[in-house]
């Protein structure tokens, strides 16, 4: 059952849909909101946050168009607040000090990164474009002028980072992507 | 669960949203898609860890802009350059190629805006190759002046932030990873060719035109992609100026040649003084023992270190280095001059000073916290996979291990460590291939054969061995710690006086720290003859003369007190073998009143064969309730109970403790503690077990035995009496044969000795 439906059987009076929803945006907001501040304590409040003010408003509105997009649009927000407000660069750094765990265990963060090194060196002989794609964004190209750069268009654009991911994602399960 | 994504429009997207890369409408789209597409929703936790280090862990972003190939000017140009590409456009209304190429040549006019990266641009695109000073007075360069000016400027750069200074141990690797082993006997051709590899931006070369009675330095600075000269000088040393502000001097004149950010002429320059040392004979001396320590000639590369600070007691790196290759009485030095050096040193010196406490974990998180600024700093690979190996995680060392040799093929000391963690995951094939490795890189050092020597001991291979250490020996013959281990093998092939001779060999040249060592090492060849009483004069002789030659040795002393009382024991001198054992407990814990564990099992073993029953109680409940302190886990202490009920005669238990002991990876070869579950078992006549253990115990010859030398020849005898209660009748012949001929040049009566003589004699009757 999809968010959509769940959200219309909630709005329906269903607890156990209603129940299942929050649940389900729980987890998916954590992720989300993790994967924009790279702190599990602050993404955890940011999704806390978001689900407070869905499940205040939730009854009240009538979403016409997409639950999903009216509940993406509240997490984003308060993602964008958070992120305006806080200087969110130590705690990246904080998060990024490896936790070495129980003596005669090795560093888990330190092993990805050496793998995830290896697969990008060998991603690196057959798709170049990918690393230059990721370089002009970290130069503060918008996808749009990368594409103008490169003179390729946004779907192409999409496609290459899209198949390098399915190397990368493959290497580091196999230790290659062939 | 998931048979694809729901909009394939909008999944295409889904790396560009990991990274960051969306637009803020594409991202809404897409996170209103995340909540809806289960497939894409798993695919994203399935990376996230990964995506997590690629946008944020500087490490892998430097990867990822290396990857990058620069061919096409036309797409490599600054953002800035682009806004001004977009508002040049309507003026001169170009076709697009056209305007491409109008941003080309105005690029290219004013290099500056070029070269110029912003303030935000990471320093490692500002990366400076500094290749070897040319000494046009002394071509040999047989002072080294040449090379101590270009590791003090290297050191000194390499504080920026602003910049990336090619090291030079990272610089060696890339010249012979292509074919040039010797980085004094380069061409411009292969200076290009490592430039390229190491996509440095810059290259230094300098010729040293004069040294006396001032020094003159000619550099250029070369951009590595043009082959343009950017800048030229002459630095000459004013009149009594030291070489290192002389160096100083140099690294602000050769920052402002570059076109660096504003904050690097602004950012603070330490002294290279401050940093290293004000003296050039220090210096010169330290890099002398850096080369020792590299080939594992430590007491070479100590004397070096020494002499260094003789010229300046405050050369902090000296005392790191010193303490790093075991003198540690030399880390507090180390540490209170730490905050002289610069950042990575720092942080070597307080990865040290965190193991010397017991704290590995610290140490690991310095010495992985180095490699997240530099992943290539092959020192830092090896002190983690050494720390690795320490710690049993042996496949995580061997990678570490390899990365090293991924870096640099000819690194010899990654092949040196690889053979014995190799050796420890039972692995011979790797550990043989290893090993050879490293003798084909360094053919005529000692180590590797020394090396090869501690595989063959550690497989039993005893001739062989004695065959390694004696080459380690030919090449090098004041190779004392090869000459130690050639003396522990005489040991085992019955050759007692060519072991003396070769201990005492050691004594006489009296060098090193292992001169107490070597004292306690004289008793084992009296205690695998079956004569105590000449063992504990030797002990005792030996504790005197370490008492009287330094406070350091306490915990010589200590071990040696040891092995008094469990000869004591053996012997069946229960009170004394107490005192004795009493006497290095109160010894060690005056060096190390924290440390617990300690000579631990030798107490108990000892307080339980005396039937202080009592005290053995006290001491293991003193134990679990500081079991968190100690580090050590239940099971860990599951062989303390286990030789506590065995000796109070409770077998039953004593087998379950035991049993509980074996999962104990740590322990796992630690020979007094193999000993007893062997014992214990052979007891409970568990003997499938007991023959496994005795076996295992007399496969590897380490010093273990030799130290625990009588255990060790009684293992012969009770391994007979496994065998024989197994029936193999033969095997346990053969074994108590070895027993009565160790034990015959007996000083006394040994309770085993008769036994084993009767059980012999009853087996041949069979």
């Amino acid at each position: 059952m999809n968010i959509n439906s769940l959200y219309e059987n909630a709005r329906s009076g269903d607890l156990d849909a209603r129940d299942q929803l929050f649940k389900f945006l729980s987890v998916r907001f954590r992720l989300i909101a993790y994967q924009r501040i790279w702190s599990k304590s602050d993404s955890e409040d940011v999704a806390q946050e978001a689900l407070m003010v869905v499940a205040q408003n939730i009854m009240k509105i009538d979403i016409r168009k997409s639950f999903s997009a009216w509940a993406g649009k509240i997490l984003d927000n308060r993602i964008l607040t958070y992120i305006n407000k806080k200087q969110s660069q130590q705690t990246l750094k904080n998060e990024l000090q490896l936790n070495s765990g129980t003596s005669g265990t090795s560093n888990p963060s330190y092993d990805l990164k050496r793998r995830l090194i290896t697969c990008l060196k060998k991603i690196e002989l057959v798709n170049s474009r990918y690393f230059r794609i990721l370089n002009l964004h970290g130069q503060g190209y918008s996808t749009d002028e990368v594409c103008t750069m490169l003179k390729i268009k946004p779907s192409n654009c999409y496609v290459i980072l899209s198949r390098a991911r399915s190397m990368l994602e493959k290497c580091l399960e196999t230790g290659d992507f062939k | 669960m998931k048979n694809g994504c729901t909009n394939l429009k909008l999944g295409v997207m889904l790396h560009h949203y990991e990274l960051g890369l969306l637009s803020d409408k594409d991202r809404e789209l897409f996170v209103q898609h995340i909540l809806e597409c289960e497939f894409c929703y798993s695919r994203i936790q399935s990376l996230a860890d990964a995506t997590k280090l690629m946008t944020l862990e500087s490490g892998v972003k430097e990867v990822i802009r290396d990857c990058d190939e620069k061919e096409s000017d036309d797409t490599y140009v600054t953002k800035m350059g682009c806004r001004f590409w977009g508002r040049i456009k309507p003026v001169l209304k170009p076709s697009f190629v056209l305007a491409l190429l109008v941003l080309f040549v105005l690029i290219l006019k004013n290099w500056q805006f070029e070269i110029h990266p912003t303030q935000e641009a990471s320093a490692s695109e500002n990366r400076l190759m500094i290749t070897q000073f040319e000494n046009l007075i002394d071509p040999d360069d047989s002072e080294q002046l040449g090379e101590i000016i270009r590791t003090l400027l290297i050191s000194d750069l390499t504080e920026s932030r602003y910049m990336d200074v090619v090291s030079n141990q990272r610089l060696n690797d890339v010249l012979r990873s292509i074919g040039v082993p010797d980085p004094k006997s380069i061409d411009q051709n292969v200076i290009s060719k490592a430039a390229k590899e190491l996509k440095a931006k810059w290259i230094l070369e300098g010729r040293l035109v004069q040294i006396e009675p001032q020094i003159c330095l000619a550099t250029h600075i070369i951009d590595a992609i043009s082959g343009d000269i950017k800048a030229s000088q002459e630095v000459v040393s004013l009149p009594d100026e030291d070489i290192f502000t002389f160096v100083d001097r140099l690294t602000l004149q050769i920052k402002s040649s570059l076109s660096l950010p504003d904050g690097a002429h602004e950012e603070k320059d330490p002294s290279i003084a401050d940093m290293t040392t004000f003296s050039k004979d220090a210096y010169r001396s330290y890099l002398q023992g850096l080369e020792y320590q590299a080939k594992f000639y430590f007491d070479e590369a100590k004397s070096k270190f020494l002499d260094a600070l003789k010229f300046d007691s405050t050369f902090t790196l000296a005392y790191y280095r010193l303490a790093r290759q075991g003198e540690i009485q030399y880390l507090d030095d180390a540490v209170r001059l730490s905050n002289k050096v610069g950042r990575s040193e720092k942080k070597y010196i307080e990865g040290l000073a965190s193991l010397v406490e017991g704290d590995t974990l610290a140490y690991i998180s310095s010495l992985t916290g180095i490699l997240d600024d530099n992943p290539n700093d092959k020192d830092a690979l090896m002190l983690l996979g050494n720390v690795l190996v320490f710690t049993g995680d042996y496949r995580k060392a061997i990678n570490c291990f390899n990365n090293v040799i991924a870096l640099d093929y000819y690194f010899k000391e990654a092949y040196n460590s690889l053979a014995y963690a190799y050796n420890s995951l039972n692995d011979p094939d790797s550990s043989i291939w290893a090993i050879n490795q490293y003798i084909k890189l360094a053919p005529d050092e000692a180590n590797p054969y020394d090396t090869r020597g501690d595989l063959y001991a550690d497989n039993g291979k005893l001739q062989r061995a004695i065959e390694s250490y004696r080459s380690a020996l030919s090449i090098k013959p004041d190779y004392y710690i090869s000459l130690e281990k050639l003396a522990h093998m005489y040991i085992f092939s019955k050759e007692y006086n060519s072991a003396d001779s070769c201990y005492r060999t050691i004594l006489n040249a009296n060098t090193g720290t292992r001169i107490p060592w070597i004292r306690c090492c004289l008793s084992f060849a009296p205690m695998h003859q079956g004569r105590f009483k000449q063992a504990l004069k030797i002990l005792e002789e030996g504790i005197q003369i370490d008492s009287s030659e330094s406070a350091a040795n306490g915990i010589s002393i200590a071990v040696k007190h040891r092995l008094r009382a469990i000869i004591l024991m053996e012997m069946g001198k229960f009170n004394q073998a107490v005192t004795e054992i009493n006497k290095c407990m109160e010894i060690y814990r005056e060096i190390k009143p924290n440390d617990i564990k300690t000579f631990l099992d030798s107490y108990i073993w000892i307080l339980g064969a005396a039937g202080e029953h009592n005290a053995v109680d006290s001491v293991l409940n003193q134990l679990k309730e500081k079991i968190k302190s100690t580090g050590l886990s239940p099971e860990r202490i599951r062989i303390y109970e286990a030789v506590a009920q065995w000796y109070r005669g409770d077998i039953d238990l004593a087998v379950l403790f035991a049993d509980d002991s074996r999962k104990v990876e740590t322990i796992k070869d630690y020979f007094p503690y193999k000993y007893f579950q062997a014992r214990i078992f052979l007891d409970a006549r568990k003997l499938d077990v007991a023959v496994a253990i005795f076996e295992e115990l007399l496969k590897s010859l380490d010093y273990y035995r030799l130290y625990f030398g009588i255990q060790n020849v009684k293992i012969h005898y009770y391994l007979g009496m496994a065998y024989e209660l197994s029936g193999w009748n033969s095997k346990a012949a053969e074994q108590y044969e070895i027993f009565l001929d160790l034990f015959s040049n007996r000083e006394q009566q040994i309770e085993e000795f008769q036994n084993a003589k009767e059980r012999l004699k009853l087996l041949k009757n069979l």
